[in-house]
């Protein structure tokens, strides 16, 4: 069952989180809540982004510009991570001669 | 049994604000499990980082701690979620959807890794982005071109290739040769080399088409009596029949003796444009033969030609 934070709650969960600083983040797409009547709704995947968002403009003082580029990079490296992960697992239910025969082109090409 | 903090950041305990900052800043970014995904202990080494540097960042919280009054521990916060634990959960809707859940929905490996390239590709960024084309102009001396050879290119890194012209090849055709261009940044394809061929004209051979189109000069009395004369194709000379009482421009037909044709492997004809030329010196007999001729035989070639004008 996956909980959800109304907008008040979300600022209060994360330190360093301002109203100014959120509106900035759902604008430019970086936190995408789930629209519901009562406003948007944030769950631990958006509130987990929210905190890394906060990091990357307080502690590192990116500004908007920099998070967008930095956000999109993440997501594409996640995006790569989940086709390799995905192979991964498709390979492991190959037989032990098909993942031999691809684990050795892989260590060579990685060479 | 937790560090120092000023022993986590590598600082000491006379470090300013702004050190306290530059020096999170500078681990933060190295240990930041969501900036380092793959490092399974960032999480506890950026947890230790920042925990330090909450105590350490607030004048008041690092008064207190350098008092004695907290210790270490103090800044001890609930366990943080990171962005990189949600990432490969079900139905992340920040993952990016390009196209290929279409090749996993096939199942095919080949499909998903040739879906991945050609977005890579045509990104142009990604690590597979075949390498650039290059372009060449080669000049092609015109019997080159019309035969077919083989040519010497020198491609722009000083590498020398040879080139196989095609029998026929025409002016601005493009050459490929494959892989021959850049070398792709990480291991995608090579780039082609595109190489346009530039043809030379030659004072004897024309082209048209498939054909070839030359002007043979000959002489009054092979015009008035016929003759064999010698005639030169791309593929060298032959004996030609000057059928008696030809003019000038009357043009004859060589079948076969043309280039190869794009398609199928009929070749074009050379057709052969006679024109008429004066001996280089009008001798006595000539000349009287011709006064002679010319009382008795007069004829006008140009009857049609002057009614047709008006």
């Amino acid at each position: 069952m996956t909980r959800y934070l109304t907008e008040d709650d979300a600022l209060a969960a994360i330190a360093g989180l301002t109203q100014a600083r959120r509106t900035t983040f759902l604008a430019s797409r970086a936190v995408v809540p789930v629209q519901s009547d009562d406003g948007p709704l944030f769950c631990q995947i958006d509130l987990a982004r929210l905190r890394l968002l906060c990091d990357l403009s307080n502690d590192f003082d990116l500004d908007d510009p920099a998070i967008a580029i930095v956000m999109s990079l993440i997501d594409q490296l996640h995006g790569a991570r989940f086709v390799l992960q995905s192979l991964a697992m498709a390979l492991a239910n190959e037989s032990e001669a098909v993942r031999e025969r691809v684990g050795a082109a892989l260590s060579a090409a990685l060479r | 049994m937790r560090l120092e903090p000023y022993d986590v950041l590598g600082l000491s305990s006379a470090a300013t604000a702004a050190e306290i900052k530059q020096a999170y800043r500078k681990l933060a970014r190295a240990h930041h499990p969501d900036l380092h995904p793959n490092d399974a202990k960032a999480e506890t080494t950026f947890k230790d980082i920042s925990a330090a540097y909450d105590l350490l960042k607030d004048a008041a919280t690092r008064a207190r701690f350098d008092a004695g009054e907290i210790d270490s521990l103090g800044a001890e916060k609930p366990p943080r979620q990171y962005y990189r634990d949600f990432s490969d959960a079900t139905g992340n809707a920040y993952r990016p959807q390009p196209g290929y859940r279409a090749g996993f929905a096939s199942g095919d490996p080949g499909d998903i890794f040739a879906e991945m390239l050609r977005q890579r590709g045509e990104d142009g960024q990604g690590f597979a982005a075949p390498g650039r084309d290059l372009r060449f102009t080669l000049n092609v001396p015109f019997l080159d071109a019309a035969r077919g050879a083989e040519m010497r290119v020198t491609l722009g890194d000083g590498g020398d290739v040879a080139v196989r012209i095609p029998p026929g090849a025409e002016d601005g055709q493009v050459l490929r040769l494959r892989g021959m261009g850049r070398a792709s940044q990480r291991g995608g394809v090579s780039g082609d080399a595109l190489i346009t061929l530039s043809l030379q004209a030659n004072p004897v051979f024309r082209r048209d088409g498939a054909d070839i189109l030359i002007t043979l000069p000959i002489s009054i009395d092979e015009a008035i009596l016929g003759a064999k004369v010698r005639a030169p194709t791309i593929s060298g000379p032959v004996s030609l029949t000057i059928p008696a009482g030809t003019s000038s421009g009357r043009v004859l037909r060589l079948r076969g003796r043309g280039m190869a044709k794009a398609i199928g492997s009929e070749k074009g004809d050379q057709r052969v444009e006679l024109r008429i030329v004066a001996p280089p010196k009008i001798d006595a007999a000539l000349s009287d033969f011709m006064t002679n001729w010319r009382r008795t035989h007069s004829h006008d070639p140009r009857t049609t030609t002057l009614s047709g004008a008006t």
